[in-house]
């Protein structure tokens, strides 16, 4: 009813400081929620928008549990399998670079295949001279940050397995859309890859098989599964599973910011439960004397909890997009991008998601009016009497 | 014939529960008050007037007994009926005004009626009428914690007059108030008798003892009724 | 009185126009993302996950790593790595990977 909703707003007003903590508070509260929401959306909108891209079937050799390399006779023995279309070994791993205590990601391509030069173009910056001229590298913001600055201008002194150095000169560098997937990236000739990591020819780090079909696929990876029992298979649709699992309500942080949030809401709970003795607890046995029904006392109460829960959520929301997209998230990407010293910038696509935003609403504002429900109601039923003597 | 009573109060007694064990506040009291009667409880403090007050107005219920007003037994009310019933039918003056401090003077006259469907033009039409009567309209924006007693305490007229209440009451009006002060209420109380209410005034301020305008004067001791003088 | 509800009002109604054009503003200024480079990148690498957490091999490329690897050390340690916090381990690491999976699965048409 009006009255009782502009009695509320007046009410909020009348008792400004105390309100003010707890919209405050609150706002904080949904501010991290829907932040963190935000980024982990972005994060997953952009992992699931290349998910097509990939390989439809990747196969890894396992010994004693643990990923090892695979013998390139497999491929060819794959590729015969029907259904496969090609299967081709692929070369990369990690290069620690003990001047910043990073690890490059190092992955080998074949620049004698057709799509090779068409991708790289739209892919990289690329100095068509430098590429033309040996061994050279096409590298990440990250990575080329990095070397700069530990004074390898444009080149990077490999350290090979047996001592000797490798001097691999940049080429190109990834485009700035690429950073959060280019970002540790150095991609060269494979048979370079092999050269830095000791790797002899028959041997690579997995197999790549290229399978037209979708429906497929599953024959193909249980064939393959059949073929070389020591082997693990991941197909695109356990990447997928990978990706939509990423950010788990099990993982750590998400049970971290529930348990965050209910703790919140009992603070507040507790400071409303507290806060209603003396002046307001007078009010409303006036209000009551006066004639006031214990529900329309409860409805201004109510008001006045889903106004500030409403205008806090609204506020909280703004200022987190605001936050997330237009800021990059300053203090919260670190907890999504680890202490690496080779970090990405927080690049996120602008992912609204309404479902998102609904959770985070339901998740919040009722608990918040339900929480100042116990002590308004208690207030609420009090004899008027007691209180005006 | 059976004359039609106001007020009636009929072997009500009060017992309150306290940690010091149990207070019996009222004792078989028998009362009948007829309409636009004035009419004074007097008796010194703890004889039970201020309790009787708040079973006429059903802000308590009786131990034992019945409390009828206009042919209603409010004793017997649910809590939601009885706010109503002291919405709609009782004024009541308190004895510390019991205003509400952060609220203007005119916010603080429209309160009883806030919960009904009134507009707010009506509202303040209202309340302002009831203000002017006392004489307090000007002082309408002012927080109540700012006004003087005696601002206050037209104010808590006001708003105890605001919904046109057929019964008005009033405990101890005059406890915290001047001579001065004390007679304009008298005053006021005139005027209001005048409209044809009918008032019940708890108090133990000589002031009220004689009065020309009061029909009764009934005594109270030790939560009985000792006496009565019209 | 009623200017009262007329302020909340216009509150929450600046806050929503707020929300709006912040919206808006974000959406037109994102459309110089270009998703072609990306594909083509993965294309090109055919490696999965986002370079986001690079403290570990397992970490960088969480899709594809095994089990064991998160317990470099030793099996009784704990995992170490503050992503473990936020990223939750690829379901494939604590399951028993696609073969499995598949022969459950009557077809095999990818997500």
């Amino acid at each position: 009813m009006k009255n009782l909703l502009a009695f509320a707003i007046g009410s909020l007003l009348r008792r400004g400081g105390k309100n003010l903590f707890i919209f405050f508070v609150f706002t904080l509260l949904v501010f991290i929620l829907a932040s963190t929401f935000l980024i982990s959306n972005a994060l997953k909108s952009q992992l699931l928008s290349t998910l097509d891209a990939l390989p439809p079937i990747t196969v890894e050799r396992i010994v004693a549990g643990r990923q090892t390399e695979i013998d390139t006779s497999r491929a060819d023995s794959i590729a015969e399998i029907a259904g496969v279309s090609r299967a081709f070994p692929r070369v990369w791993g990690f290069y620690y670079f003990p001047p910043a205590g990073v690890n490059f990601a190092v992955v080998g391509v074949d620049p004698l295949l057709p799509s090779y030069s068409q991708t790289l173009t739209t892919v990289a910056d690329i100095d068509g001279e430098r590429l033309a001229s040996g061994d050279t590298m096409i590298v990440g913001e990250g990575v080329d940050a990095i070397l700069r600055r530990h004074l390898f201008d444009g080149y990077l002194l490999f350290v090979k397995p047996d001592g000797e150095l490798k001097r691999v000169d940049v080429a190109g560098r990834f485009k700035g859309e690429t950073v959060l997937q280019s970002n540790d990236l150095i991609v060269m000739d494979t048979g370079l890859v092999r050269e830095i990591f000791g790797l002899p020819e028959h041997l690579a780090t997995d197999i790549v098989v290229e399978v037209p079909n979708p429906q497929e696929v599953p024959t193909v990876a249980r064939k393959i599964a059949t073929l070389y029992p020591d082997s693990r298979i991941v197909t695109r649709r356990d990447l997928a599973a990978s990706y939509h699992a990423l950010f788990d309500y099990k993982s750590g942080l998400f049970l971290a910011l529930f348990l965050v949030g209910i703790f919140t809401l009992f603070v507040i709970l507790y400071d409303k439960a507290s806060g209603l003795s003396g002046e307001e607890r007078r009010e409303i046995g006036i209000l009551k004397a006066l004639g006031w029904r214990t529900g329309e006392i409860l409805a201004v109460k109510i008001y006045e909890s889903a106004i500030l829960a409403l205008v806090a959520y609204l506020v909280a929301v703004t200022a987190s997009i605001g936050y997330v997209f237009g800021l990059q998230a300053p203090v919260l990407r670190d907890l999504f991008t680890g202490y690496s010293a080779l970090r990405p910038p927080l690049l996120l696509p602008f992912e609204i998601d309404g479902a998102t935003l609904a959770l985070i609403f339901f998740a919040t504002v009722p608990l918040f009016v339900a929480a100042t429900l116990v002590p308004a109601w208690r207030a609420a039923t009090l004899e008027a009497d007691e209180v005006i003597r | 014939m059976r004359e039609r009573h106001a007020i009636e109060v009929k072997s009500v007694s009060k017992i309150f529960e306290t940690a010091a064990g149990s207070v019996q506040a009222l004792e078989a009291v028998d009362l009948a008050i007829r309409p636009n009667e004035l009419v004074i409880l007097k008796g010194p403090s703890g004889s039970g007037k201020s309790t009787l007050l708040s079973l006429i107005a059903a802000l308590q219920k009786p131990t034992c007994g019945e409390v009828v007003v206009e042919n209603e037994r409010v004793s017997k009310l649910p809590d939601d009926f009885a706010a109503l019933y002291r919405r709609r039918r009782i004024g009541f003056i308190f004895q510390k005004f019991n205003l509400i401090p952060t609220l203007s003077a005119l916010e603080n006259v429209y309160t009883p009626l806030l919960p009904e469907r009134i507009g707010e033009r009506e509202l303040e039409e209202k309340a302002l009428r009831v203000m002017e009567e006392f004489s307090i309209a000007h002082k309408r924006d002012e927080r109540a914690a700012a006004l003087s007693g005696g601002e206050q305490q037209r104010v808590a007229i006001a708003r105890a007059l605001v919904n046109d209440p057929p019964i008005l009451l009033a405990d101890e009006p005059t406890a915290n108030l001047d001579a001065k002060l004390s007679r304009e209420f008298i005053g006021f109380l005139e005027r209001i008798r005048d409209e044809g209410k009918t008032i019940v005034v708890a108090t133990h301020d000589p002031l009220f003892f004689d009065l020309p305008f009061v029909d009764r004067q009934i005594e109270m001791h030790d939560g009985r009724v000792v006496g009565t003088r019209r | 009185m009623s200017r009262r509800i007329a302020t909340l009002l216009g509150i929450v109604a600046a806050l929503l126009l707020l929300l709006a054009g912040e919206t808006l503003l974000f959406d037109a200024k994102d459309r110089t993302t270009d998703h072609n480079a990306l594909r083509g990148l993965v294309a090109l690498t055919a490696l999965p996950d986002l370079s986001v957490a690079t403290e570990a091999g397992f970490i960088r490329f969480r899709s594809l790593s095994d089990i064991a690897s998160a317990f470099g050390e030793s099996p009784e340690l704990p995992d170490h790595f503050r992503a473990s916090f936020v990223y939750a381990p690829a379901p494939l690491s604590y399951t028993v990977p696609s073969r499995l999976l598949l022969k459950a699965s009557p077809d095999g048409a990818t997500e």
